[in-house]
């Protein structure tokens, strides 16, 4: 067998030729000052100039004004002390256009009989490379901030799998539950956290964060009587090479917040009783005051309006004094008045601030104290219509209508009374409106438009 | 550890005085190598790795006090300090120039003389000073110190298992010259490039020899002729040498014009 005899010496001239000129990379020779002696053809074009220009240059020359001082402080240090340079990222700059990321490798070539030291260089294209490094860099940058927060965080975030044991976790966890770092590793989340008469959370919160496929959240209360505030959610972007689930659980300890809570429902029970006491008090007063046979029917009346204000009251009182239904105070006062088959009602639930609710509430009872007396509840075909709508303005405009059907011709009064000055009145300078009481001959019709300051629930 | 480890100190050589060499960024001690054979016959000759760099105790790198290049300054005392070296030369290139310089104003008469190759006081172009860079370039190397993390850790992996053949057969080369913990390099980098010491020139009281290469795109020859000026003793001296590091490519002109100043 001829021995085979591949040495570059042996190489035919128009092959070395090809090999050089038409390979896919930078090949650059210069004198150890970096004086360009050589380069082929793809480098010639990579840096936008012609081999002739390239010969007065230096290779540093070429590089972006960092890769200049890169050049001068390490790599032609490294090619002087260790004889090469490998894959260092640096940028060519052309005379026009974009930078192009490239990656130099170099060798030293020492001296021989008929040559100057020199060195060689191979640079490669690495536009895709710097394009992947920088995303890279991006993603870790991301990846770097997100942990930041995650880590100062005043919540506690765990890492646990599907048994509760506990794999990840930042200081918040470690200050609620009192442990130190050796002992959270592995640390069974169930025997920490141990929700009253739910051994089985974990397992339950895990379920029903994979049914919801997203997370869990829920309140709960703990052995020790802290009141946790709870999210479970699966980690999608688990840890790589693992088979197994890891679940994010973020506790918040809302124990203050429960216990304001719980007190001021509290106070205001308490609250509403006096005040209730207090209109007790007042009606046992009037009912004491107005003894005569002659002032029976106000003293009655008297009663009732109390009694309205106390419901108006009952109302904010369950909400917490935070806002009425206007539905539930239409509902309430159709159900107290012994009618509500009568009235047909229409319009979206709104709540309205605490203020207007006692005037709504005021003004609904007058209207049907006064349509059962003289209007058309008064007759057993007489029915009311109770309309109410929101316009589309920027601040809503409230308009509810009362319109009776079915009554007694009507008559209007001699003079105003308690009630419609009340209607009128009243209600407008509270709730900032107009209000019109129509006597209208088939029926009276009382139409209220106010600005409305509560909000509309869906 | 005491400072002679922390700084891997080398000393050599024989001779009543002393030179202490102090190397630029980006490597290490061995930058000398070609320049500090020249005067062992003559000098007892001491080597180091500035902190952070080489073969130094990189857990000794302070971050806020190595922000003051004094820093760097006061590890040279330090180190004649450590060695007893009664008013040695120090030969510093690059940054080290700066630095040696600061350490000759912080401390008058504890170095008999300075050599400063291709040193820089402010890279920064400002009004008339030309330093040759603008603030963004020199920002920019410090993020090409980031990019070049990837590319690091290749130089470091011992170029011996499958070498080609015709690198440099003594592969001295266990370690890397030019490698350090990237936010080191990172940091230095940042207090190396944008410091200004312009103003502490004046006070360099101590001779001082400057050498620049008639050609460096780092620290030009306008550089040096502004520090010549602004110095009270020093004396410049241009070399027919290309690049920022003409003790590595011109190390015989180098070490000649040094050794003419010393012997002067």
């Amino acid at each position: 067998m001829d021995e085979i005899s591949w040495s570059a010496a042996n190489l035919r001239s128009d092959d070395a030729f090809d090999l050089i000129e038409g390979a896919p990379c930078g090949l650059v020779i210069t004198d150890q000052n970096g004086r360009i002696t050589f380069c082929n053809e793809r480098f010639a074009t990579w840096t936008g100039r012609d081999r002739k220009t390239l010969s007065t240059l230096r290779i540093r020359d070429l590089l972006d004004t960092v890769g200049q001082i890169y050049y001068d402080t390490h790599i032609l240090p490294m090619l002087m002390l260790q004889g090469y340079v490998r894959e260092i990222l640096c940028r060519l700059q052309p005379i026009e256009g974009q930078r192009m990321p490239v990656l130099l490798n170099a060798g030293s070539r020492p001296a021989t009989n008929d040559r100057p030291a020199q060195f060689q260089f191979t640079v490669f294209d690495a536009t895709e490379r710097a394009m992947y490094e920088a995303d890279l860099r991006r993603a870790r940058d991301d990846a770097e901030e997100l942990a930041s927060i995650v880590r100062s965080a005043a919540v506690a975030i765990l890492r646990v799998d599907r048994q509760g044991r506990i794999s990840r976790w930042n200081d918040a966890a470690i200050k609620l539950f009192g442990l130190t770092v050796e002992q959270a590793l592995g640390a069974d989340l169930s025997q920490l956290v141990q929700l009253k008469g739910r051994p089985d959370w974990i397992a339950a919160s895990i379920k029903a964060a994979e049914a919801a496929k997203s997370h869990h959240r829920f309140q709960d209360e703990t052995v020790n009587e802290v009141h946790l505030d709870l999210t479970i959610s699966k980690i999608a972007n688990a840890p790589q090479n693992s088979d197994r689930d890891y679940f994010s659980v973020i506790l918040r300890d809302v124990s203050e917040r429960v216990i304001n809570e719980r007190r001021l429902k509290v106070v205001l029970q308490e609250l509403n009783h006096r005040v209730k006491n207090t209109l007790a008090v007042v009606g046992s007063i009037a009912r004491r005051t107005f003894s005569s046979p002659g002032v029976a029917d106000e003293k009655l009346q008297f009663e009732a309006r109390l009694r309205a204000l106390a419901r108006a009251h009952d109302i904010l009182v369950n909400s917490s004094w935070d806002s009425g239904s206007l539905r539930e105070i239409v509902e309430i006062t159709a159900r107290d008045s012994g009618y509500d088959s009568a009235f047909s009602v229409a319009g979206p639930d709104l709540q309205f601030p605490p203020s207007d609710v006692t005037m709504l509430s005021m003004a609904l009872f007058e209207l049907t104290t006064n349509a059962i007396k003289y209007g058309a509840l008064s007759q057993p075909d007489g029915s009311v219509q109770l309309n109410w709508s929101l316009s589309d303005d920027e601040v809503p405009i409230f308009t509810l209508d009362w319109i009776e059907q079915g009554g007694p011709k009507v008559v209007p009064p001699t003079s105003p009374g308690f009630g419609s000055q009340m209607l009128e009145r009243l209600v407008t300078a509270e709730l900032g409106g107009t209000a019109e009481l129509n006597y209208h001959i088939d029926g009276v019709h009382y139409r209220l438009t106010a600005p409305f300051k509560g909000s509309a629930q869906e | 550890m005491g400072i002679i480890e922390r700084h891997n100190v080398n000393v050599t050589g024989n001779g009543a005085k002393t030179i202490v060499f102090a190397h630029g960024f980006g490597c290490d001690q061995t930058m000398w190598q070609f320049v500090a054979p020249a005067f062992v016959r003559d000098y007892r000759v001491v080597l180091f790795d500035l902190m952070g760099a080489g073969q130094s105790d990189l857990s000794d790198y302070d971050f806020d006090a190595y922000s003051d290049l004094l820093r760097h300054g006061q590890d040279i005392v330090d180190i004649c300090d450590a060695l007893d070296l009664e008013a040695p030369v120090v030969i510093g290139h690059s940054v080290s120039a700066i630095t040696s310089g600061l350490a000759a104003a912080a401390n008058p008469g504890r170095f008999s003389r300075l050599a400063m190759v291709s040193p820089s006081p402010c890279f920064m172009n400002d009004g008339a000073y030309h330093g040759g860079f603008d603030r963004e370039d020199l920002h920019g190397v410090v993020e090409f110190m980031q990019e070049n993390y990837l590319g690091w850790a290749q130089q470091l992996a011992p170029a011996i298992a499958g070498q080609s053949p015709d690198e440099p057969a003594a592969q001295m080369l266990t370690q890397s010259f030019c490698r350090t913990d990237p936010n080191i390099a990172r940091h230095f980098g940042q207090v190396t490039f944008l410091s200004d010491r312009r103003a502490d020139m004046h006070k360099i009281d101590t001779p001082t020899l400057i050498v620049q290469s008639r050609e460096d795109g780092i620290a030009p020859v306008t550089v040096g002729e502004w520090m010549q000026a602004e110095m009270p003793h020093a004396t410049l001296k241009v070399i027919d040498a290309i690049g920022h590091c003409p003790h590595m490519t011109s190390p015989q002109e180098t070490a000649a014009v040094i050794r003419d100043y010393l012997d002067g």
